[in-house]
């Protein structure tokens, strides 16, 4: 193992026995007690290589029962892999669950010399730095009542606060920040960002992608135990959001309504030339061509209606031929074709959907609707739908 | 050096945890045994008359406070360290913490709060001059850590095995009633019938609180009687650490 490689996981997976059955309990015991793998269980997480070199930042992604927090554990040396190894050469501090650790009957000083001690730091250490985790939790005369006295948020600005005096070698969390107030969540990432400035590595489990970008420079998408994805932290997080919104629409699929009667019809869709229904992934500013066969059977000219919304059903822009005065090309008897082109699609990264509507001639009745999906990658983290055209002035 | 701090801080835990929500708070490591020496006193040598050979009065109470106050040490530290992992099992599954001294802590803080209140009860018995003060209370030292090593030994055993099947908790209970009338707490062995004296030796604790006793109340300085189970601690402690590591590593799995 490389100096610089903090933490090394090989090939690690994690099997929980079964054990609600009391013979399936006495099996996995008897597994446990000769050390063999359990015969009855649950396989959690499979086959998960990576490794952390000092100064990175990795996020864990993935859906709830993904695995995420079993491999945490792991690292943390709270459970045991069940296969493979994991190799930590340095300190770790997790922020796994809220008020972990705490008791709930101490006060808050008692608990900040416990949770200390337990996160590997020294006596004379501790007591150089109470004042310094009390004046950070933010917690006031609260610091001296019983933990069982403090709320949620409290509970994890004490925790941070304890981590963040011990500034180990790994800094682990787990989703807890969502936990505290706005403030003290922008406070716990200033710290982070100049944590990793000075060299600090981290671990971080997140569902939102806007931390996980912000905050980190590789992600490993977890995918029912395994690793599906593992690399820059913008190419993972936009495979996992187009995922995400895939299984998405495919749910919406079963739902759609679909209008035709029979009279007019979008019979096929080409996305850039990707006439398949699969998401078509395009960076940027970059070209977009549209290309809709509509059915017509009167032979009457069909109205398209060409709408971009944002994938959870946020409308972004939506034109029709009849309002631009475009008429389509005739191709058949019964078959007409438009095309519509976006030179520099202002789109922001994320997933888009393409919807395509067949209307009459006279643009009073829908009669299809069909949705393609568009992947728009890139670096940017810049906020909402569109890059709206802007200048900077100094006063 | 860390490690130590933590497990210091650990035991100053669970002893302030003990009396912590008490108007007494550790007052009663005090109240407890002079308050048990005058029941036992009321109840075996008022009210019970009891007489073990040609002892009587006080020196019934010396006799009985030697056996009860270790077995009490014994069995209360053994009940706490067994029960130390299913008890802490929401603290397991969240931080990464050595769990032998989860379950050595509890044991040897009983022990430490059983010790200090036995000290007393020596102080009490000696002022009584029911107990001699010499080479025999080395003896009756080493017997009492002999019978506290026991007590984590078999803790460290019990416990992990209480993850696996909570029945052991449940059972531990009755199976140390039973082992305290296999102890000559309240009898003398020297008194039984001479076969089943001999099947009562078999019993561990039989020898270490006979050492006790014949070092304090006679000053009897034979560590013959302490080989054979010291050899037995021995054992015990090597296979009980020897099971704790492997069925340690695998608890989080059955909390």
């Amino acid at each position: 193992m490389s100096t610089d490689v903090l933490l090394e996981v090989v090939g690690v997976g994690k099997r929980y026995p079964r054990v609600h059955r009391r013979l399936d309990r006495v099996r996995s015991v008897l597994d446990a007690v000769l050390n063999r793998p359990y015969r009855a269980h649950a396989q959690i997480l499979q086959d998960i290589d990576f490794t952390l070199k000092r100064g990175e930042s990795l996020a864990l992604i993935g859906e709830n029962g993904a695995g995420k927090s079993t491999l945490l554990r792991m690292i943390c040396g709270i459970a045991e892999p069940s296969a493979g190894r994991v190799r930590l050469r340095g300190t770790v501090a997790p922020l796994l669950e809220l008020g972990a650790g705490f008791h709930p009957d101490y006060s808050g000083r008692d608990n900040i010399r416990m949770n200390a001690l337990l996160l590997g730091m020294a006596s004379t250490e501790i007591d150089a730095k109470v004042q310094q985790v009390i004046d950070f939790a933010e917690l006031g005369d609260y610091i001296d009542e019983p933990v069982k006295h403090y709320s949620s948020g409290m509970k994890v600005r004490l925790g941070f606060a304890v981590v963040a005096s011990a500034r180990p070698d790994l800094l682990i969390t787990d989703e807890v920040l969502a936990v505290g107030d706005e403030s003290f969540q922008k406070k716990c990432i200033a710290w982070i960002e100049e944590y990793l400035r000075e060299g600090g590595t981290l671990l971080l489990v997140s569902h939102s992608m806007y931390h996980v970008q912000k905050l980190c420079k590789h992600a490993l998408w977890l995918h029912r135990g395994r690793a599906e994805a593992y690399g820059d932290v913008f190419d993972v997080t936009q495979r996992y959001l187009a995922w995400h919104e895939r299984k998405t629409a495919q749910r919406r699929a079963e739902e759609r309504l679909t209008m035709a009667t029979g009279d007019y019809a979008v019979s096929a869709v080409a996305i850039n030339g990707e006439d398949r229904d699969t998401p078509v992934v395009l960076p940027a500013q970059a070209l977009l061509d549209v290309d809709v066969s509509l059915h017509s059977a009167d032979g009457r000219p069909p109205v398209l209606v060409v709408g971009i919304k944002r994938h959870d059903g946020t409308p972004v822009y939506g034109v029709s031929s009849e309002l631009d005065g475009v008429a389509p090309i005739r191709v058949g008897d019964q078959s007409y074709r438009f095309s519509i082109r976006y030179p520099e699609l202002s789109l922001l990264p994320g997933t888009y959907v393409v919807a395509l509507h067949a209307m009459d001639p006279e643009a009073i009745r829908l009669f299809d609707a069909v949705e393609r999906t568009i992947v728009v990658t890139g670096r940017s983290r810049e906020v909402g739908l569109v890059r709206l055209p802007h200048q900077w002035h100094r006063a | 050096m860390k490690s130590t701090q933590l497990a210091m801080a650990l035991l100053g835990r669970e002893l302030r945890e003990r009396y912590l929500s008490t108007f007494a708070g550790l007052a009663w490591v005090l109240i407890t045994p002079v308050m048990l020496l005058a029941i036992y006193a009321f109840v075996f040598v008022e009210l019970l008359g009891a007489r073990f050979g040609n002892r009587v009065g006080g020196d019934v109470i010396a006799f009985l406070a030697l056996g009860m106050w270790p077995w009490h040490a014994f069995a209360d530290s053994l009940a706490r360290g067994t029960s130390a992992l299913t008890g802490n099992a929401a603290l397991i599954g969240q931080i990464a913490i050595p769990r032998v001294w989860l379950v050595l802590v509890p044991t040897l803080g009983a022990a430490l709060i059983h010790a200090a209140s036995f000290v007393l009860v020596l102080l009490i018995l000696l002022m009584m001059g029911r107990l001699q003060m010499g080479p025999g209370a080395f003896v009756a030292m080493a017997a009492y850590g002999l019978i506290v090593a026991n007590a984590a030994a078999l803790s460290l055993l019990l416990a992990p095995l209480n993850v696996f099947f909570r029945d052991v908790g449940t059972l531990l209970p009755q199976i140390l009633t039973f082992w305290m009338l296999l102890t000559p707490i309240f009898f003398d062995r020297a008194l039984l019938r001479a076969d089943l004296g001999e099947w009562l030796a078999l019993n561990p604790l039989t020898g270490l609180v006979e050492a006790l006793r014949a070092g304090l109340l006679h000053g009897q300085v034979d560590l013959n009687t302490l080989y054979a189970p010291a050899l037995f601690t021995l054992v015990l402690t090597a296979c009980s650490a020897i099971a704790a590591r492997r069925f340690l590593a695998r608890i989080e799995d059955f909390l």
